[in-house]
């Protein structure tokens, strides 16, 4: 898997220069008494393909959220190029959280040129580039509830592209699928990251699933970034990636942050 | 960015088109155009005196017998009685909640567009929707009236001299009662404006195009109601039945403060009087201005109250939608 390397790790970077394509300080939601994220600052280099690991429950949707402006935040900033967020910043972000949703009762075409309008409109020309970019040309009249989870998954991927945006956020974008379904995401990423320079935040809870695709990784364990930089820092000697994880997020104490 | 409202409308109505459920709406709007005017002709054919009620035994004498027009003003006037009401009730309830229910509105609410600006492009679709049901209701009220009740009445009768309106007439129409007031400033090309409306058909017309901004008015509470119970409980069926039960309550509860102040006397009495006044059934009043001259008496509180009801209702929906979390 070593020899995926990312635009970033080359040297690269899409995002017309700027070095972070994402800072949060001290990122903080409650539910009622639980702290579901807590004072968490992070800091995603643009042209990366961050991962975003953690176990279940460890608050990683509820912080893509909070980065989305789907959730309100208890307290903390987040910048999206330096911007905050609000719809302006909105215009070079886009994300999948909590898996892909569509209206089942019209086709993956219908529903993307719907999804277009909130974003200004988008050209057939383009909703036909971003199909075959995802593998769906020859099934976009098909009714989206015809659709294989894959499907759903790289059609959602499509419709997060319809602003072309310069980061992209994607919530366990393997889940659920067969091995042929993760190895096209992994590819998909990767094709976005080096051909279009786009920054990528991808979670998962299963850590072979971002192995060799990420550049850098973020752990995130009860709320809390415990753990982050690229895989070489993580780990121990004689330590690999997943015994690190694991070391990691069994423990919960503070991980190397660099 | 820009985004824009046009843009926005149509993919809500792309929405809601693809359920079925627009095409409902407006068959039901088309087919009550189509009914009424048949219903009225049988009351007629009864011996009822159908322009008296329309009219709510007001002081406004009706201008000729019956003509195709005034079938037309009854239909758009009843088009806010519970089939059609409930028909959009349904649609709306579906266009304001599936986006919570399916979860696509995560995928809507990331994007470059202020959430006040989705739920205006709602509100303006539900409105555009309804008055496009109310148009084509209008259209087969037409379709029908003029074989029904022929064009005599508007042809002939109204447009002889002996048919026009005279000043008490004239003040049924708050647009001909702006003109006619002497302290409104208007000069005598306005009065004679006045003159010549009231002497054509375009004074029914005028009536028409009253009974459907009421109508509009009316359905305003329940637009708002259906926004807010939407956000509240993110299902179209909860929102439905939720609007529809509380649309009952309000009128049970209508009647029991009817009887209570009816029947009793003293504060509770007039407390039970007063506050009938403002359930959305009393406000159903609304049309009783109608052509009833009195639009800045008792009329003007329930054309208040609607407003109010819809300000009140979808500013916290708005509010609400705007802060609300999105899974």
């Amino acid at each position: 898997m070593a020899e995926v390397v990312s635009q970033a790790a080359v040297g690269g970077g899409g995002s017309g220069g700027e070095a972070l394509a994402l800072k949060t300080c001290g990122l903080t939601r409650r539910y009622g008494q639980k702290t579901v994220v807590s004072d968490l600052s992070l800091e995603v280099q643009a042209g990366d393909i961050y991962g975003f690991l953690g176990p279940n429950g460890a608050g990683k949707t509820t912080t893509m959220r909070l980065v989305l402006g789907m959730i309100r935040r208890d307290a903390g900033t987040v910048a999206v190029f330096g911007q905050s967020t609000g719809p302006e910043a909105r215009t070079r972000l886009a994300g999948i959280v909590g898996g892909p949703r569509f209206y089942p009762q019209l086709s993956g075409v219908e529903n993307l040129r719907i999804l277009a309008a909130y974003s200004g409109g988008c050209t057939e020309a383009r909703l036909v580039e971003l199909l075959e970019l995802v593998r769906l040309r020859e099934r976009a009249g098909d009714l989206v509830k015809s659709y294989s989870t894959g499907m759903k998954q790289r059609l959602g991927i499509a419709q997060a592209l319809l602003n072309d945006p310069d980061f992209l956020l994607l919530d366990e974008p393997m889940s659920g699928l067969d091995p042929a379904g993760v190895r096209d995401v992994r590819r998909l990423i990767l094709e976005l990251n080096q051909e279009r320079g786009i920054t990528v935040f991808v979670s998962s809870h299963i850590l072979k699933e971002l192995e060799g695709l990420c550049t850098r990784f973020g752990i995130v364990q009860g709320g809390r970034l415990v753990a982050e930089g690229v895989p070489q820092t993580l780990c121990r000697e004689g330590e690999d990636l997943e015994a690190a994880f694991l070391r990691l997020t069994e423990a919960g104490t503070e991980g190397q942050i660099g | 960015m820009k985004i824009g409202m046009t843009d926005l409308c149509l993919a809500e109505l792309r929405k809601v088109r693809a359920r079925g459920l627009l095409y409902a709406v407006l068959a039901v709007g088309f087919l009550h155009g189509l009914f009424t005017p048949l219903v009225v002709r049988g009351m007629l054919a009864a011996g009822e005196d159908v322009v008296e009620k329309m009219n709510g035994g007001g002081t406004w004498e009706p201008m000729a017998a019956m003509d195709w027009l005034v079938g037309v003003d009854l239909t758009v006037t009843s088009m806010a009685y519970p089939l059609f009401g409930m028909v959009f009730a349904f649609l709306i309830s579906v266009l304001w909640a599936q986006d919570f229910s399916l979860g696509t509105l995560g995928m809507i609410v990331v994007r470059p567009v202020s959430r006040w600006k989705l739920f205006g492009a709602k509100a303006l679709v539900s409105v555009a929707v309804l008055t496009f049901a109310l148009g084509l209701s209008i259209v087969a009220s037409v379709l029908v009236s003029v074989p029904l009740f022929g064009m005599e009445g508007a042809t002939g009768e109204l447009a002889n001299a002996e048919a026009c309106l005279g000043e008490d007439e004239v003040a049924c129409f708050p647009y001909l009662a702006w003109m006619a007031e002497p302290s409104s400033g208007v000069d005598e090309l306005a009065a004679g404006t006045v003159e010549f409306v009231g002497k054509s058909v375009a004074v029914r017309i005028l009536g028409i195009a009253q009974g459907l901004l009421l109508t509009l008015i009316q359905f305003g509470p329940l637009i708002a109601l259906v926004a807010l119970l939407a956000i509240l409980t993110r299902s179209p069926v909860l929102t439905l039945f939720g609007s529809l039960f509380l649309l009952v309550a309000d009128a049970v509860l209508h009647f029991v403060l009817l009887l209570v102040g009816s029947a009793g006397s003293g504060g509770a009495a007039e407390l039970a009087a007063s506050l009938k006044t403002i359930t959305l059934w009393s406000l159903r009043g609304l049309h009783g201005f109608h052509g009833s001259g009195e639009l800045f008496g008792a009329g003007a509180g329930d054309l208040i109250g609607c407003l109010a009801y819809t300000v009140l209702l979808g500013g916290l929906a708005g509010y609400l939608f705007s802060r609300c979390d999105v899974d």
